[in-house]
């Protein structure tokens, strides 16, 4: 049994919570200081994978890749997206720009890597009731595109749907079908 | 507890109203009889049977009903204390078994009634009719009591109930103190303002063995209860005072602070902050060993952590600081600074430099070898210092890592690392350096050129990285990177190209599709570092050799040659300057030379002597040395410029000496010497001088001896012969000559001025001379030595233009006694 690397990143704009949602992820810790990532940020987190007939691989080594955030002076390099299995493209729900701006990330993204698969995060959600979460997610719907799996209501802060997103993307990545 | 005892009584009580119904008085006989007539209205009975038989049952009605609002009132009680009390337990199996007994066993009320009312009528109704009355009793039994046994049923067991509650809450006080809980602070509070100090000195009293007590026994509870308001309380106690705040929580204060930090963290910083600093500074300055010993084991970790959190927050706090610490500390203690690093830094330098001196000095040494030669002429063509290169040879060349990293996602495809180092993060390292890649590429690079990130420098290690189509091979090495080992690498990366270029481009992260061959490929990589320095080591040596063997051939004899010009040079210098140095040898040009081996010494002089003496000179000084003396002793005609300056210049000698006076001449090496002397033997020396001057060949000396004139003159007053006081001193110095040259004798010479007739003036010139002829005598002074004269005339150089007083004296003339005694 073996271990298989993988490259996700995480897009969007500037301080929508990436690095906090790797953190998060990766080191089970938040904090509330914002620091802006400059260029890239490499992590890795090794997940068990769940045991299936004639699976060869044992564990899934995620290196996840955080950009520094798309500005309106500064747009996302494209050759760090190059050979991303996988990317969460993540919004910030208190700034509506942010949200706007997915579909164009989502496109930058799959202009690089057509079969990536795609999860959408909006995040800092508990900054927000949950109905008009609930409202967002129905208005900004992906699903009629076939790369993106599914949406999702993420904290950082609480840790709401945080391991569920790299949890799911890195399942499909290994088990596409 | 009293209730419990109380509550056994009541139940007897209850039995013995049971149990006794014969003291019923008149009054209720009356009332029964009511009720008979009433039962017999409703025809349940036979009013003739039944007067008197159914007085026990009433009355038991009655007592029942008496003692039922007896328990009413005392239920009623135990709820008014207790409130609020939440719904009693069912009745227990025990409570209600009594009134079901009772219910059962009519037989025993039928003899109870017997023993209560023998009356004879009755007795033989009963005989008579014990069947009928049975019934009619049962039924009336049923009418009358079924309800009423319902209700004592249900009040007994209602009230077995709230004992067996009592009980309960005996034995299980939780509930009872819930009960109380909401009035406690009340009642608490009511005394309070009634008798504060009572209070709190019950309360007082109790407080610190109850809470020792429960610190003892459960001092997780008490953490736990404390734990909400610990961070207040301690707020405050600090304020006030903080000593004896110590000394109160000493004992439990581990397990509060640990639950407080579980619940609370915040709150508990916030609380023991403003304590910290002046606490620790204070300890600090007490007992700064035992902070010191304290914080040093964790230290070293706490920096660690801290590191890990946030890696520049330590540094931003120290860096303020860094500087002014450390000068501080140097100023104050200079050696413990440097013991603190020494063993940290002095053993990572010394350790280094040993390293790389050990190799600098192998390099010094080897200087002229062929190694050294090489480096010398690289130094030269690549137009750095040779010091450069030194250094640079001086850290060898190693390979830390090699890794092959695809492309584009950057995930690592395969890697060798050391076995014996620690090994890199290679995940990492792949992701970073890919991002890298692509940053240079993006920013740097940008303007349609096709250029490569090749290599980065850190240090004295380096990263070279080499790119294929999809994947890029990246070595870390250390040291100089040779120029052959990238020429390595590239084929390297040509042959797993070309064994594994599919592999490679589809590449999704899964290592082990990568053929082991590729491996194979990289570990040549890493194990050419070593013997790779060898390997140059023999490669270059091959020209070396054959330019060190030219230049040896060259060099060896130019230098022993230019060895031995050296020590010629020193040798004629050496005698040159002897030969200069020797004073009847320095005005003639002499030349030393060392030719074949011999020590030449060219030149002229005028004479053997000092062609003999040269000589010598240059033996003393190369005592060894082959001589071979070609001065030539040549007789130089004498320049009579020189030898008439020569003349003139012993002439002005000689009259520096007291008593000579001489003129010389000079022509065609004759000298011709006239003057005076005051003794015969200078007449001697005088022809001596002159005849030691080269090319003086006849010396003629015409010098007449002169003894020497006195200067000193002795005046007279006008007309007067006598001799002064004042001039007595003048007699003794006169004396004195005479005793000096006793040779010499003197003639005394009086003059006189030219007032007054001549012979008047020679007489009086004369007598002037007498007296002092007379002095002199007198001062021991042989007479025959001494001759008195007279001049009619002033002396010389007294002339009329002088002062009179001037002519009036005597002169000494010293004269050669032979001549006067002539």
């Amino acid at each position: 049994m073996s271990t298989i690397s993988k490259k996700i990143c995480l897009v969007g704009d500037f301080g929508v919570g990436k690095t906090s949602l790797i953190r998060r992820f990766v080191e089970r810790e938040f904090s509330d200081q914002y620091l802006s990532t400059v260029g890239v940020k490499i992590s890795r987190k090794t997940i068990e994978l769940p045991q299936k007939i004639e699976q060869k691989f044992e564990k899934l080594q995620l290196m996840i890749w955080d950009l520094e955030g798309h500005t309106k002076f500064k747009a996302i390099a494209p050759s760090y997206l190059q050979g991303g299995s996988g990317a969460i493209i993540v919004a910030d729900v208190t700034r509506q720009e942010t949200i706007d701006r997915l579909e164009e990330h989502l496109n930058l993204f799959l202009s690089i890597n057509p079969k990536g698969f795609i999860i959408i995060a909006f995040n800092k959600s508990d900054l927000f009731d949950e109905e008009k979460m609930e409202k967002l997610l129905t208005t900004y719907d992906f699903s009629q595109q076939a790369q993106v799996l599914s949406s999702y209501a993420t904290s950082a802060k609480t840790g709401k749907d945080v391991d569920i997103i790299f949890e799911q993307l890195a399942y499909k990545i290994v088990f596409p079908e | 507890m009293s209730l419990f005892q109380e509550n056994p009584a009541e139940i007897n009580q209850l039995e013995s109203f049971n149990s006794q119904p014969n003291h019923l008085n008149q009054e209720t006989e009356v009332e029964v009889a009511k009720l008979v007539n009433l039962l017999v209205d409703l025809q349940i009975i036979r009013q003739d049977k039944y007067s008197n038989e159914l007085i026990p049952d009433s009355s038991e009605t009655l007592n029942v009903s008496s003692e039922s609002t007896q328990q009413d009132i005392e239920v009623d009680n135990a709820e008014g204390e207790k409130e609020n009390q939440e719904d009693l337990p069912t009745a227990t199996p025990a409570a209600t078994e009594k009134p079901t007994e009772q219910l059962n066993s009519p037989p025993e009320v039928q003899n109870e009634l017997e023993v209560s009312k023998p009356s004879e009528s009755l007795l033989e109704y009963y005989d008579e009719n014990v069947e009928e009355l049975y019934d009619a009793y049962k039924r009336l039994q049923v009418l009358l009591l079924e309800p009423e046994l319902a209700e004592i049923q249900a009040l007994i067991s209602n009230f077995a109930q709230k004992i067996a509650n009592f009980e309960q809450q005996i034995y299980h006080p939780e509930q009872l103190i819930n009960l109380l809980l909401p009035i406690v602070d009340k009642l608490i509070q009511a005394k309070t303002q009634e008798d504060k100090d009572s209070i709190a000195a019950a309360i007082a009293a109790a407080i610190p063995s109850a809470i020792s007590l429960e610190v003892r026994q459960e001092p997780q509870k008490i953490a736990l209860a404390i734990a909400p308001e610990i961070a207040v309380a301690i707020k405050e106690q600090i304020k006030l005072d903080p000593a004896t705040m110590i000394e109160a929580l000493t004992p439990i204060i581990d397990r509060v602070i640990e639950n407080k930090r579980e619940e609370d963290k915040e709150a508990l910083i916030a609380a023991i902050a403003p304590l910290l600093p002046p606490a620790i500074s204070q300890q600090i300055r007490k007992h700064p060993q035992e902070i010191a010993q304290a914080i040093a084991p964790e230290l070293a970790e706490a920096i660690k952590e801290q590191n890990k959190i946030d890696e520049n927050a330590i540094s931003k706090a120290l860096a303020s600081e860094m500087g002014k610490a450390i000068k501080e500390q140097i100023v104050i203690e200079r050696d413990a600074m440097v013991d603190a690093l020494y063993p940290v830094i002095g053993s990572t330098i010394s350790k280094y430099m040993a390293d790389a001196i050990r190799s600098i000095n192998e390099k010094i040494e080897n200087t002229f070898s062929f190694e050294g030669i090489n480096r010398k002429i690289r130094a030269k063509i690549q137009g750095v210092s040779e010091a450069e290169l030194i250094l640079k040879e001086a850290i060898p060349f190693t390979v830390r890592a090699v890794f092959l990293i695809h492309k584009s996602s950057g995930l690592l495809i395969a890697e060798v690392q050391p076995e014996d180092k620690e090994k890199l993060e290679s995940d990492m390292v792949a992701g970073m350096l890919t991002a890298i890649r692509s940053f240079v590429n993006d920013c740097i690079a940008r303007s349609g050129d096709v250029s490569e990130i090749d290599a980065i420098d850190y240090g004295n290690s380096k990263i070279v990285l080499e790119v294929a189509g999809y994947c890029y091979l990246s070595v870390v090495t250390q040291g100089k990177t040779p120029q052959w080992y990238i020429r390595q690498m590239q084929q390297t990366l040509y042959n797993i190209v070309q064994i594994a270029g599919n592999e490679i481009e589809t590449f999704a992260g899964d290592p082990d599709i990568i053929p082991e061959k590729v491996h194979e490929l990289l570990g040549t990589l890493i194990k050419i570092g070593k013997p790779a320095a060898k390997r140059q080591g023999f490669r270059l040596p091959g020209l070396l050799v054959v330019a060190s063997l030219l230049l040896g051939v060259i060099i060896l004899p130019w230098g022993f040659w230019q060895y031995r010009q050296d020590i010629d040079r020193r040798l004629e210098k050496d005698v040159t300057q002897a030969l200069t140095s020797t004073p009847e040898l320095a005005v003639y040009r002499l030349e030393a030379r060392v030719s074949d081996g011999k020590l030449q010494l060219l030149g002229n002089l005028p004479n053997q002597y000092l062609r003999t003496k040269a000589e010598e000179i240059a033996k003393k000084i190369a005592p060894n040395q082959l001589l071979e003396n070609k001065i030539i002793a040549v007789e130089v005609p004498p320049n009579p410029v020189d030898i008439a300056s020569e003349i003139k210049r012993v002439t002005s000698t000689l009259n520096k000496i007291n008593g000579i006076t001489v003129y010389s001449l000079y022509s065609n090496g004759k000298v011709f010497v006239k003057g005076t002397v005051s003794q015969i033997e200078d007449g001697e020396k005088i022809t001596q001088a002159f005849k030691q001057i080269p090319g003086v060949k006849t010396v003629t000396n015409t010098v007449q001896i002169q003894p020497q004139a006195i200067a000193t003159r002795i005046y007279f007053d006008s007309g007067s012969a006598e001799l002064k006081a004042i001039n007595q001193n003048k007699i003794l110095q006169i004396k004195a000559f005479l005793n000096e040259y006793p040779n010499l004798s003197l003639r005394i010479m009086g003059y006189s001025d030219p007032i007054g007739s001549l012979d008047t003036n020679l007489k009086l010139a004369q007598s002037r001379a007498e007296t002092i002829k007379n002095a002199l005598i007198t001062q021991g002074i042989d007479p025959k030595r001494l001759q008195a004269l007279a001049a009619p005339t002033p002396p010389l150089g007294v002339d009329s233009q002088k002062p009179l007083w001037l002519a009036r004296c005597v002169e000494f003339q010293p004269v050669v006694s032979k001549e006067i005694n002539k």
